[in-house]
């Protein structure tokens, strides 16, 4: 072992220093693309401004569906929409980190380091998270500044843990759709079919309450429909954590089955993928 | 002496893309293609072992394997006792790639910022990673523009930083693909000196470079091996290579005739020589006139008496000394 070997740290969780440089070298890169920043902030503005005049024309006619969220169509529209991004994101960073270090050629000289591809998987979808994180704050200050969003009573505390509990769970999915970009390349199934259905029947545009029971009944195995449910209650009624962790137990039962399960079937595609060959290629 | 790397049994088969016609009818069959097929190898430490062979042949698929980024078919590789399938941790702590491509960095970042990264994901803290940068980028020479946006880099530039990269944990054993594929003749040379001093400063124990191009195995390299269309060829010493050159029997023959006729001629008595090369000379000669490049396999005056009764009229009979270059030829041949 060389002299450098046995000055290296090891590599601890803790010190979170892969996940921090992975962040920085994401900030770095986007940083330099300044325009783009400033067109997401002005697209935040206007998808906010569009929902409350769209809130602000049929508002009235839709509120008994949303008694149990306070009756407020705007509010309620708002967060679906600003979490609802979470799902995209999820959805979508782990599987596209993966392909654009394959396209870009950074993977293999990634894979050749001291980092275990779980690691180079979940560090380099961090910034999208935080981004994602930082587009809803935006989201929900400009809504309660200047067009009424109603979050007085919010409980913040139960509202970050059920942010925490659906990034873990709509991580999960994403590591899923991963395994299938490393498998397949393109053309994940699990992507499509949860953004669709999700956007459809979860409860982001409107309550799960006006579907047809054969559909609740599918939207009772959707993330999104406890994610959203759980924040609009932490976040309009500002229902205490334990009522609102009661409302997330599937969702919390089901990321506690999946998550191992996805890292397990991650590592079996990418075993596949150095068994075919065809880890570095898209 | 220790074995550094040692390769047992090694064959890698891919799948063949499928047709749309086969995933319908045959959805559970793959027609396979081999790429390497039963490599034995041990690479001493301290060696420097240039991996030679014509496009394809499948060196970057045996480094890879070497890597751990494939796995093998059959067999296993062993790198300082570890077998790669098992203990991919420890054996990344032992290695350093330097992978061709120049996309394999990060566009929008600075030099700096790239090995800083790559430091990180090696495990290295962060004063340990600044003073290592540093002091490669010294020895490497690329300090002056390293904090220069990596997009801005030159293809020279952007290979001594793919080089840096596979130095920066100090590696015991030093993989390079096709280091200078991308250089000019000047910067090639430059890097070649420089990879032979890493040598000779004690920065790696075992360096496997894979090329194409044999002069720059035979100044980097102590060792050759030549792989083609996935089967080890070759695996000689330099030395014993050069000796090996020395002692082969190569001529040339200058006949009357036309090259077709000659070789037709020739070929009937293969079993004593094999025919490297046969061309008509100029034109305007009289008689028309054919020279043939022949590698003899044992002492060539038997096979000469039989070539004149087997009716070739011999003009001129010179032998000629083989260059390295010839005995790769005629190994990949």
């Amino acid at each position: 072992m060389s002299y450098l070997n046995t000055l290296y740290v090891k590599p601890n969780w803790l010190s979170l220093m892969k996940p921090r440089a992975f962040f920085y070298k994401d900030f770095l890169m986007q940083s330099s693309y300044k325009f783009a920043f400033v067109t997401q902030i002005a697209g935040i503005i206007f998808s906010a401004s569009v929902w409350f005049f769209l809130s602000e024309l049929f508002g009235q006619a839709v509120s008994p569906y949303l008694e149990q969220f306070g009756g407020d169509y705007f509010s309620f529209v708002l967060i679906g929409v600003a979490f609802s991004s979470y799902m995209s994101v999820s959805l979508s960073s782990f599987s596209d980190n993966i392909r654009s270090a394959q396209t870009l050629g950074t993977l293999e000289a990634m894979l050749v380091t001291q980092t275990r591809i779980p690691v180079i998987l979940i560090s380099s979808s961090i910034y999208s998270f935080v981004l994602t994180s930082f587009r809803v704050v935006i989201f929900l200050l400009f809504g309660a500044l200047f067009l009424n969003l109603n979050i007085e009573s919010a409980n913040y505390v139960a509202a970050l843990l059920v942010l925490g509990i659906t990034i873990i769970c709509f991580g999960t999915i994403g590591i899923f759709s991963a395994s299938f970009i490393i498998v397949l390349k393109k053309g994940d199934p699990f992507r499509w079919i949860f953004i669709n259905l999700s956007m459809l029947l979860g409860g982001v545009y409107y309550p799960t309450s006006v579907l047809p029971e054969w559909l609740k009944a599918i939207s009772a195995f959707l993330p999104i429909t406890y994610s959203l449910k759980g924040m609009r209650l932490a976040l309009i009624q500002g229902l205490d954590t334990i009522s609102i962790i009661s409302h997330m137990a599937p969702l919390i039962i089901g990321t506690i089955i999946l998550f191992p399960l996805s890292i397990m079937g991650f590592q079996a595609a990418v075993n596949w993928a150095k068994m075919e060959g065809s880890l570095m290629k898209y | 002496m220790t074995i550094a790397i040692e390769i047992k049994n090694v064959s890698k088969n891919f799948a063949q893309p499928k047709r749309y016609r086969d995933l319908l009818l045959r959805p559970f069959h793959s027609d396979r293609v081999s790429v390497l097929q039963n490599i034995n190898m041990q690479i001493m430490e301290g060696e420097t072992l240039g991996l030679l062979g014509p496009n394809g042949a499948g060196k970057t698929t045996l480094l890879k394997i070497l890597c751990n980024l494939i796995l093998p078919s059959k067999g296993k590789v062993m790198v300082k006792g570890f077998d790669t399938r098992y203990s991919e941790k420890e054996i990344r702590k032992l290695i350093g790639f330097v992978v061709s491509e120049e996309r394999s960095f990060f566009w929008r970042l600075t030099g700096r910022q790239n090995l800083q990264f790559f430091a990180t994901l090696n495990n290295m803290p962060r004063q340990l990673a600044i003073n290592r940068i540093n002091e490669l980028s010294a020895i490497i020479g690329i300090e002056s523009y390293f904090d220069q946006q990596f997009s801005n880099y030159s293809t020279g530039m952007k290979q001594k930083m793919a080089i840096a990269r596979g130095l920066l944990n100090d590696p015991e054993i030093l993989f390079l693909d096709e280091p200078t594929r991308a250089l000019d003749p000047v910067s090639a040379d430059a890097f070649r000196m420089f990879i032979k001093s890493l040598m000779k400063n004690g920065h790696c124990k075992t360096i496997i470079l894979a090329t194409h191009n044999l002069e720059e195995a035979k100044m980097i390299c102590n060792r050759v091996a030549i792989i083609d269309r996935g089967r080890l060829v070759m695996d000689h010493l330099l030395n014993d290579l050069k000796i090996k050159s020395n002692n082969q029997f190569q001529y040339l023959i200058k006949a009357t005739g036309c090259a077709t006729d000659l070789g037709r001629i020739l070929r009937a008595n293969n079993g004593f020589f094999n025919i490297l090369d046969i061309k008509d000379t100029d034109k305007e000669e009289i008689p028309a006139c054919a020279v043939a490049d022949i590698l003899f396999k044992e002492d060539p005056c038997t096979a000469i008496k039989k070539i004149i009764k087997s009716g070739v009229n011999i003009i001129s009979f010179s032998p000629k000394k083989v260059s390295l270059n010839e005995l790769f030829k005629h190994a990949v041949r």
